[in-house]
């Protein structure tokens, strides 16, 4: 009966800008958002994160022990009021490396959508508009190969050919990532495709620059955003598994899945493992419960 | 149309939704309806009833859904009960049996041509024979040779076997194993292949009992080096080919040695899980007797180095000696545990950080002076594996070291000094050091991280990279892409300050992860040869002297420590031979010499596991 | 005949992927700088010796001609000599991917059965404290990386509460059973061993909670959603008339109707397993392919990394196309190829 895809309200939508719309209705999609205390606590956590990692110089209490510092007299030393986390085999304060963590990790994240984001987008609108010509089927190919790869492979097998450092993680993670945004954009743009006011606007001779980017892509951007913000998490996770194994950003540079791993050669000292790991839950958490907020805001539609 | 008119016409329903699933549910329930009347025109009583009846026929659960969930639970409650039973049952354990347990690293490589790591080494002592065994001082004691002449150009070697040596399969060992062995090392050429391919001309079997060896030119440690050499049983390899790239000698056995043992030694293999371990057990013809009769029956290398499963195993009672890659905290807390004790020995084993010459900044002698002077050497000894000492360009325990070098000690005023000499003070902004450290060793970062701050305090920038061993082995191919500074770990292959000097210092050596420091020195490597020719000992130890005071002017290389080799074991009922300092031999590998280990399951106290073979 | 020819089809389409994917793995196993013989054989080895390597491995010939080779290999079921082990990686392969199978068959189940049992339990007390319970615990476990957890798991069991080991397959004392198809558990069933059936279990336990924390709570969400989408339909509403309790509406119809959202998207995570489990065998010392996957991978093993890399990824594509038969059996529609979007 129903096609459960179809978008509802497209049609109102299409003919003003989306971006305009979103600030206009400001109040009512912020009710839309907040009608979930979840998120409220999600998009606390996040922007808890993001400021602390922006001003984390100034506001950790031992902004130092994020570089070249040793102190073997106070290492290994359990939670204290001093030391919130306690601090590492080599003495340094646990919570402000965790801070400083945060700033790579969201660095990180940040790069790698740049990177994949606009890729995959891309693609997936191409492949969408030119469905059933051999564009289409080479793109959905190459994208259908490289998500027959499960994403840590493949992240591990390029970062250990690259050079461990945080720049190679990053481009490692991107190459894994952009084929899911072009099969999100593909399905909807190609069933926005055939909506009636897209034939209308060919009809009135709009170019397929025009096409492409004011008609259809402005519908498949919710969707994209919701999973912009779930990303964001779970890059910071890749990232911390790829930390883990020692590909990433390398000492004294602090990294919460190198923490982690530290924290696992020490395991007798329990908070070297327990508060880099809290660290990166809470991260993925809030992100998480964010973006299902905005879900909640930006889709409409009921299915 | 509604369920109840519905009911009276069966045939006429084809469907009420789109919903094939649903569609089939509505169906079934219509039907059942039907079946039972319309319920409305059924008294009360009679309504309950036949709802009652649909209740149960529809809350049935099949019959076979029944006997999976009653069968898994019977397994499940059969299996924790004879679980509990079978725990009673294996209390009563006969006469405990004698074993050593000995956690290592992993993977290992059995095959006499291919295997030259710590733990394939320890495990080709004790599976295979040599011709001379080490002595605690340095020397050789004749073996499987019983004695041997050198021709007066010191070209010859000529040895005499000792009759009756058996192989784990029966076969008596010859002259013509001795020379397939050593052909097969020179030809396969991995493992310690290369100490002899650069010295050895031809290997030919004089008799069933003597075979001689012509060198290509005179080797002064030749014999040392012969402790390397692992005699195979030829019969037992050529019968077991397998296809290859050798001509007649197919793939030369190594398939087959990769999981087999073909040896003479006091032990051979009873069990070889590649992923996991390796169980040993005793060879009772060993042809040199079991006068130690409390040597151990069995030996299991469990092939894991991780600090959590160690210390478990440990603490346990199913270990009785762990491996020496344990980390300073790990040794400290094994240590706590009842009736462990940590032992500690020198083999020869350096720590360096090599600087490459041939690389601004490095390139500068006055920056490297430098280097050397703002080194905390006691922090680091006070931090990285404990219990070692300094060292210069050769350990303190390996013979032929110089005891009397002046070494660098920790003195900023002087590095600055030096510092100001340079050609790059001032610019120091412009040329960062990049300090490579392995990814693999996780206290060498702590190396890393003191040098860094103390350069720092003069200026200088350095960058700590941490790289897996196998992209440093790739860096230090080539000059430009070797780091300023890489910490690296070397120990001789044959116990003499000689292995290790030409191994690190000669020209040969460059591109090798041997040497970060592309010394090309010719004046180093003729005496470095000289030095090597010499027969008489005692001047070759003379002309090692010269060559380390030499490398001490030059500072190629901030020479840090002589490792202690740590291991935790079981002091109450094990007796470690190289825990009494007197027993060290100075060649890697002998120290796990199972044979000379004493073991007394009866005394163990608790915990302990007894091994079950 | 539409199943055939849709079965067909995802098989060409797999087919092809799967040859993509050797190409693309080929392409990163052969880029590594430096030389990988050399790499192999050490610093020492004599040059001869390396040159005998490089032809062995077909070094110096032009990159097609080695894929070609490679490929040749692959298909024959030789995948070269590991550089790391020093035996052939089909034997490696071979004696690493029961461990892993086991793990993740366990972990499957594990997470099935409680994604199900939480999600109906979530749908059933929908917005009572049991519902908001079970919604926040999932946002939680869905956070929680597999190698967090495991790594938790060491730090609980290992040092302060040793009720569960936390080392390897079997404990020490215990031999392995007779292999027949590799899997610890069944193999020990098969011979009648319950002492051993019952120590393989138990160390099986920890590594698949690990594994099977995130995708559990995820899915979970997901029966949950689905269950609560199909609630209201009509031929529930009669079932209730009749009086039959809430328990067996739910778990006999309302599920089965539910079904195909969750069998997708399980049997994705599924496949997930078998990349999750890297760091998880890391942590548990668990001799699985991955944890041999992880090894060659950090020590640049060409043929390990290429063989393990192409074999995950054929097990990815196979239980895709698996999920995908269940799912159109299930659903006539797909069957008749009813245009659903994404």
């Amino acid at each position: 009966m129903r096609n459960s895809n179809q978008p509802n309200n497209s049609i109102a939508i299409s003919l003003v800008r989306p971006k305009s719309i979103f600030w206009h209705n400001l109040g009512k999609n912020w009710y839309k958002f907040s009608r979930n205390p979840l998120s409220i606590i999600g998009l606390v956590i996040v922007l808890a994160i993001i400021i602390s990692a922006i001003f984390a110089p100034w506001i950790t209490p031992y902004p130092e022990h994020a570089g070249p510092f040793v102190d073997f007299k106070s290492a290994g030393q359990p939670p204290s009021l001093q030391h919130l986390c306690g601090t590492d085999n080599i003495g340094r304060d646990i919570f402000s490396r965790i801070i400083f963590a945060f700033r790579d990790a969201l660095i990180m994240a940040v790069v790698v959508l740049a990177l994949a984001v606009p890729l995959g987008v891309l693609l997936g609108l191409i492949a969408g508009q030119l469905q059933s010509t051999w564009i289409d089927i080479v793109i959905m190919r190459i994208t259908d190969v490289f998500l027959g790869i499960p994403s840590l492979i493949l992240a591990l097998a390029i970062a250990v050919v690259l050079k461990p450092n945080l720049m190679n993680a990053m481009i490692a993670i991107s190459i894994t990532w952009w084929p899911w945004y072009t099969r999100l954009v593909y399905g909807m743009a190609s069933s926005v495709r055939n909506e009636y006011f897209v034939i209308a606007a060919d009809l009135t001779g709009a170019s397929k620059f025009h096409i492409l980017f004011r008609e259809i892509l402005p519908n498949c951007l919710s969707p994209v955003f919701t999973k912009i913000a779930l990303d964001v998490g779970w890059v910071i996770l890749i990232g911390a598994a790829l930390g883990f194994l020692g590909l990433g950003a390398q000492p004294p540079t602090p990294a919460l899945g190198q923490m982690v791993s530290d924290g696992a050669n020490n395991i007798t000292f329990w908070w070297m493992t327990i508060f880099p790991s809290i660290a990166i839950v809470l991260a993925v958490m809030g992100f998480n419960l964010m973006s299902d907020g905005l879900r909640d805001m930006l889709e409409t539609r009921m299915e | 149309m509604d369920i109840w008119t519905a009911s009276k016409n069966r045939r006429s329903i084809r469907k009420f939704t789109d919903d094939p699933v649903e569609n089939k549910v509505l169906k079934n329930l219509i039907l059942e309806v039907g079946k039972e009347g319309i319920m409305r025109d059924l008294s009360d009583r009679e309504k309950s009833k036949k709802s009652n009846n649909l209740r149960r026929k529809v809350m049935k659960t099949s019959k076979f859904v029944r006997f999976l969930r009653n069968g898994l639970f019977l397994v499940l409650v059969a299996s924790l009960v004879l679980n509990l039973v079978g725990c009673r049952q294996q209390t009563p354990t006969v006469a405990e049996v004698k074993v050593i347990r000995n956690t290592t690293s992993w993977p290992c490589y059995i095959d006499p041509a291919v295997g030259s790591d710590g733990t394939s080494t320890l495990i080709l002592c004790n599976m295979y024979d040599t011709l001379v065994f080490p002595n605690v001082d340095g020397s050789v004691k004749p073996w499987l040779a019983k004695s041997w002449e050198i021709s007066a150009d010191g070209l010859t070697y000529t040895f005499d076997l000792v009759q009756g040596v058996k192989f784990h399969n029966g076969d008596e060992l010859t002259a013509e194993d001795v020379a397939f062995s050593l052909q097969r090392i020179l030809t396969i050429g991995q493992g310690y292949g290369y100490l002899f391919t650069t010295s050895v001309k031809e290997v030919k079997a004089l008799d069933t009992h003597k075979v001689q060896i012509t060198l290509k030119q005179p080797f002064g440690p030749f014999l040392g080096e012969l402790v390397r050499l692992y005699i195979v049983n030829k019969k037992q390899v050529m019968a077991n080919l397998q296809p290859g790239s050798y001509g007649e000698f197919k793939d030369y056995g190594m398939g087959w040695l990769a999981t087999n043992d073909a040896g003479s030694g006091p032990y051979k293999i009873k069990e070889l899980n590649t992923m996991a371990y390796l169980v040993m057990e005793k060879f009772g013809d060993f042809w040199a007797g079991w006068e130690n009769k409390d040597a151990p029956q069995y030996v299991k290398e469990i092939g894991t180095v991780e600090p959590a499963t160690v210390r478990t195993l440990m603490s346990l009672g199913e270990l009785e000696i762990t491996d020496d890659c344990q980390s300073v905290e790990n040794l400290a807390t094994l240590g706590k545990l009842p009736n462990v004790d940590v032992s500690s020995h020198f083999e020869g084993l350096v720590v360096n950080i090599e600087l490459n010459t041939k690389k601004a900044p490095t390139d500068d002698i006055h920056f490297r002076k430098a280097l050397a002077y703002l080194t905390d050497y006691e922090k680091i000894l006070a931090n990285f594996i404990l219990g070692s000492h300094r060292s210069g360009p050769v350990g303190p325990a390996t013979p032929g070291s110089d005891p009397n070098l002046t070494l660098y000690t920790f003195d900023m005023a002087k590095a600055e000094a030096e510092l100001k000499q340079s050609r790059y003070y001032g610019k120091l902004n412009q040329y960062p050091v990049e300090l490579g450290i392995s990814a693999d060793v996780s206290d060498q970062e702590k190396v890393g991280l003191i040098i860094q701050a103390n350069a720092n305090k003069l200026g200088i920038k350095v960058n700590v990279v941490k790289l897996p061993w196998i992209s440093i082995v790739a860096a230090l191919a080539k000059p430009e892409t070797t780091p300023n500074a890489i910490l690296i770990a070397d120990a001789p292959s044959y116990a003499e300050a000689g292995s290790l000097l030409q191994a690190r210092y000669t020209s040969k050596s460059c591109g090798t992860w041997e040497q970060g420091e592309w010394l090309q020195n010719p004046e180093i490597d003729a005496m470095v040869a000289d030095a090597l020719a010499t027969i008489d000992q005692k001047a070759r130890f003379q002309k090692y002297y010269a060559i380390q005071e030499k490398l001490v002017e030059l500072c190629p290389t901030i020479w840090l420590m002589e490792c202690a080799v740590k291991r935790a074991y079981r002091s109450d009922y094990v007796v470690y031979p190289a825990a009494d300092p007197a027993n060290v031999n100075p060649v890697t590998g002998y120290n796990m010499y199972y044979r000379d280990y004493k073991v007394f399951p009866e005394k163990a106290q608790k915990p302990y596991t007894p091994f079950v073979p | 005949m539409k199943l055939s020819s849709f079965l067909f089809k995802r098989l060409l389409h797999s087919i092809f992927v799967v040859f993509g994917l050797s190409i693309v793995i080929f392409i990163i196993a052969r880029v590594i700088p430096g030389d990988p013989a050399r790499l192999a054989l050490g610093p020492r080895a004599p040059e001869e010796v390396v040159q005998r390597l490089r032809q062995e491995m077909y070094l110096d010939k032009p990159l097609p001609e080695q894929y070609f080779y490679w490929i040749k290999g692959v298909l024959s079921g030789d995948f070269g000599r590991s550089l790391y082990t020093k035996r052939a990686v089909s034997v490696d392969i071979k004696e690493s991917f029961p461990a892993t199978m086991e793990l993740v068959i366990f972990a499957g189940i594990l997470m099935v059965i409680f994604a199900i049992l939480l999600g109906i339990l979530a749908a059933r007390y929908k917005d009572t404290w049991v519902d908001n319970l079970i919604r926040t615990l999932s946002y939680f476990g869905v956070a929680i990386p597999s190698f967090v957890a495991a790594i938790v798991f060491m730090l609980l069991f290992g040092s302060y509460w040793p009720i569960l080991p936390v080392l390897g397959r079997l404990s020490p004392g215990i031999s392995p059973p007779t292999r027949i198809t590799g899997l610890f558990t069944l193999d020990s069933l098969i011979k009648g061993n319950f002492v051993a059936f019952w120590d393989a279990f138990k160390h099986l336990i920890l590594p698949s909670v690990a594994l099977s924390l995130g995708p559990l709570f995820q899915e979970a969400r997901i029966v949950r959603s689905s269950m609560v989408e199909n609630m209201h339909k009509e031929f529930l509403e009669a079932e209730r008339g009749y009086g039959i309790p809430e328990r067996v509406i739910m778990f006999k119809y309302l599920f089965k109707s539910s079904l195909i959202p969750m069998v997708s998207v399980m049997g994705l995570d599924l496949a997930a397993l078998f990349s999750a489990a890297f760091l998880v065998e890391m942590v548990f010392n668990w001799p699985g392919i991955s944890r041999y996957g992880t090894l060659v991978m950090l020590n640049k093993d060409l043929n390990g990394i290429s063989a393990v890399t192409i074999v995950l990824g054929a097990v990815f594509v196979i239980v895709n196309i698996i999920v995908d038969i269940i799912v159109a059996l299930l659903d006539p529609r797909i069957r008749l190829g009813t245009n659903r979007g994404i």
